[in-house]
């Protein structure tokens, strides 16, 4: 397994992250997204959602957001089209760690596009950055 | 929660709501709400018995009844680890795959999910065990119930 502890960083504006999921169905991607107060807020909540890229093949991707003891699902459950997974909106503190975790359903390597939003409670932009922790 | 979930939950599940069970090897049996996005999870300590120490924690996981669309699948974590297992066909009794982390005594995190919306119940087994593979004990709670 390949561990790879925040040689991936990323102070994004655009906030899409392309990433990939090795052969065996066990593969998980794990990231870490701060959402901080850049000047237009204290963050809010962190919003995310998923799409399954080519190839098209059998495994469905998922993904899992948690923020201390809460943890919530999306799934985009068609591969052949050009549609996120539903939006996934997760509450958190004025400045928060959230922790993400994408997997798929079976064996098979797959590619992914997670889109990704820290907002303030008024909907607007804030501080985001992406770590990546473990890329299977 | 509400009557559909709990009509899901057995007799076992419900014993684990109130109080921690030390255990060698256990199933579990838990439902998932209609909402695609429901998550259950779970922190399972593995500690030393008179087996020895812990070496690893061994999950798997078997889609119950109903038989719907839904997959389901469980997250193993520990610390900066994770892997994942699914069962890929609701219409059999048997499990997923075997998954663990070698991760010795520690407090591991479950979580189960599914991919589409839908009511789905699931059982979960899980055993911590010796580098000779003898049981060690396994206290598991639930920390979300969706």
């Amino acid at each position: 397994m390949s561990m790879l502890i925040s040689l991936f960083s990323n102070n994004a504006t655009a906030h899409d992250l392309s990433g990939s999921l090795g052969q065996a169905s066990s593969a998980v991607d794990f990231y870490q997204i701060h959402c901080f107060d850049d000047g237009a807020g204290a963050n809010g909540y962190l919003e995310a959602e998923l799409r399954d890229e080519t190839p098209i093949a059998a495994p469905l991707i998922s993904m899992q957001i948690s923020v201390g003891e809460r943890v919530y699902n999306t799934t985009d459950a068609k591969d052949a089209d050009a549609a996120y997974s539903p939006s996934l909106q997760v509450a958190g503190n004025a400045d928060e760690y959230y922790l993400i975790t994408i997997n798929k359903t079976a064996a098979g390597k797959e590619n992914y596009a997670v889109s990704y939003h820290c907002l303030t409670a008024e909907n607007q932009h804030t501080g985001t950055e992406i770590f990546r922790i473990a890329d299977q | 929660m509400n009557n559909c979930h709990a009509y899901l939950l057995t007799t076992a599940f419900l014993t684990s709501l109130s109080t921690p069970l030390p255990t060698l090897a256990a199933t579990l049996t838990g439902a998932l709400l209609a909402n695609s996005s429901s998550t259950d999870s779970y922190h399972i300590t593995c500690a030393s018995n008179n087996n020895g120490v812990t070496d690893k924690l061994k999950i798997s996981v078997v889609d119950l009844a109903p038989n719907t669309f839904p997959i389901i699948s469980a997250q193993l974590i520990q610390g900066m680890l994770a892997v994942n297992t699914t069962d890929s066909n609701d219409k059999d009794k048997k499990y997923s795959p075997e998954i663990a982390l070698q991760q010795g005594n520690a407090r591991y995190e479950v979580r189960i999910n599914k991919t589409a919306a839908g009511i789905d119940s699931y059982s979960l087994n899980y055993q911590c065990v010796t580098k000779l593979g003898k049981p060690t004990s396994a206290t598991i709670n639930r920390i979300q119930n969706q």
